[in-house]
This record gives C-alpha cells, structure tokens and sequence, in this order.
C-alpha cells in the first residue's frame, strides 16, 4: 500500500480507532518505511504534548456562581408565590376601605310631632341621614 | 433525571477544559462556562442519556454564539505575551499556537479529542459529522500541526 493512503491511517491508527484489518496493514507498512514511521512518532508526540497543556481550572467565585443558579431559580418561585400571597390579603384588607362607609349616617335629634286629627297622642318622628342626603325616617310612640 | 448541581460538580472542570482550549482566555471561558450551565438549566428536555456529549454540545454552540457576536473568532492570546527560554514550555507554547493556527473545525476535532478524550464515535455525535469525517479532519489537524512545528523550529 502506498505511503500516502497509510498516512491517512495513521492519525486513526494512533487513536485505537482502526479496524484488524488496517491495523494489519498500517503496522506492516511502518515496520518497513521510515518515513511512515516518524510521522506516526510526530503525530504521538504532538498528542502528548496536546495533552500535557496545563489548562486552568474555573476560579471558586464563578463556580460559587454557578452552584448559586439553581437556588436562584427555586427562591424566584418562592418569592413569586409570597408576592401573591401578599397582594391577595393586602386587596383583602383594602377592599373594604376602599368601598363606601356606611358609619356617617347621622341621626337627627328626636322632635315630637302631633297627629291633630283624632287623639292627639304623642310619637317621636326620627331622620336618618347619609351624607346630608335623607334615607330613612322611623316613627315611635302614638298610634294611628 | 440528574441533580443539576451534581451535574455541574461532576463536569464542570470537563467543559471548562473544552471551553479554554477554544477560546484560550481564562476571563472568557469563565463566562462562557457559566453561560453553558445557565442554558442547559434552562433546558427543558433534562433527560439526557450521555450527559458528557450534551454538555460538550451546548458548550460548543456557546462558543460558537459568542463567537458569531464578537465576529471575531480570534481572541486575545495570552500566550503571545510569554516569552521564556525554558525549551519545554517553549515546545508547549508552540503547540497551543498551532492549535490556535488551525481553523475552528480542525481546532475542535483535536480539542475534542485530546483535551476531552473523546472517541471518534462521541465527536462525530457532538459535532453532527460522520465518524468518517472524523478521521480525516483529525488526520488533517495533526498533519497541519506537524508542519507548524516544523515551521517554528
């Protein structure tokens, strides 16, 4: 086989990634070219020293960070769910303050009136009233 | 279905990994990192059979959002600012800018790869691509690596 069509191999070879066949193949050819042979032993250099690159680790804040998000996701939940906890028993407690009073009604000071016709019995005749406005009188005593 | 905050202790360090070797800033990772989780929280569908994947999969298209707002897939590299004499880091700092030099797709294939220890089955489900595209992109990474070290000699 040609060095070319095992140099496309070899990466594939180095990696575990051929078949019986073609590893066969590869390790005929490189036991007889030298050429073939030291770019397989380039190719595994560079894969180790690839490997040997010191890569830094994430520094402690990010990962506090991180570890933080799920946390954050629950506690947006759960001040969700407060929140309108809150503002149900807040419009509970305001509904009635908003809504008109009913305490202003004010009573008028009792006056005694006369029926003229017949016995001339005395009754108390009572104005309520609302905001100035007339809403109820209540007579007392007497009869008709 | 998985605890999420389990899920972020057991992979956080693997995403970010990911993450950094594509950006390769440590500020942007961070925020690319949370961006990851705050999204797969987000999620709905929780019920993921290969949590490793899925996470690679929304941190990638993370990657790629932040990219595609930036318009500018080439960010400040630290690396650029170091300079030694130690032939070792030398040699390793070579080869994070070669990883740089290649285009995004051979650049996520060896990152996938190497970085996240992916087989070749895993990347071609993250990733959308046939295993066989794979091969040849990985091939091709690593040729183009090869050269860019030889280069830089």
């Amino acid at each position: 086989m040609s060095c070319k069509t095992i140099k496309e191999l070899l990466s594939a070879y180095m990696d575990g990634e051929l078949d019986r066949v073609d590893i066969l193949v590869v390790e005929e050819h490189i036991d007889k070219c030298e050429n073939c042979a030291n770019i397989l032993e380039s190719y595994e250099s560079i894969s180790l020293n690839v490997r040997s690159i010191e890569i830094p680790k994430p520094s402690e804040k990010v990962l506090k960070n991180i570890m933080r998000f799920p946390r954050r996701k629950i506690y947006r939940l759960r001040r969700l769910a407060i929140g309108t906890c809150f503002l149900l028993i807040l419009g509970t407690l305001l509904v009635p303050l908003l809504t008109p009073e009913e305490k202003n009604i004010t009573q008028e000071s009792p006056k005694e009136y006369y029926v003229v016709k017949e016995e001339q019995t005395p009754y108390t005749e009572v104005h309520y009233e609302r905001e100035g406005n007339f809403v109820l009188t209540s007579y007392s005593g007497g009869s008709f | 279905m998985m605890n999420i905050e389990n899920i972020f202790l057991d992979y956080n360090d693997y995403i970010f990994k990911y993450i950094y070797s594509m950006v390769q800033n440590r500020a942007e990772a961070e925020d690319l990192l949370q961006d990851t989780f705050i999204k797969v929280m987000k999620a709905k569908n929780k019920d993921i059979r290969n949590w490793k994947s899925y996470l690679i999969t929304v941190a990638r298209n993370t990657v790629y959002d932040h990219w595609r707002k930036r318009k500018n897939k080439l960010s400040l590299d630290l690396f650029d600012k170091l300079k030694t004499k130690n032939k070792d880091i030398e040699l390793k700092l070579d080869i994070e800018k070669g990883i740089k030099n290649l285009s995004p797709k051979l650049k996520e294939v060896i990152i996938l790869r190497e970085i996240n220890g992916l087989d070749y089955t895993e990347i071609a489900d993250v990733l959308g691509i046939e295993k066989g595209t794979v091969k040849s992109r990985l091939n091709r990474a690593r040729d183009e690596l090869k050269s860019f070290l030889e280069g830089s000699k």
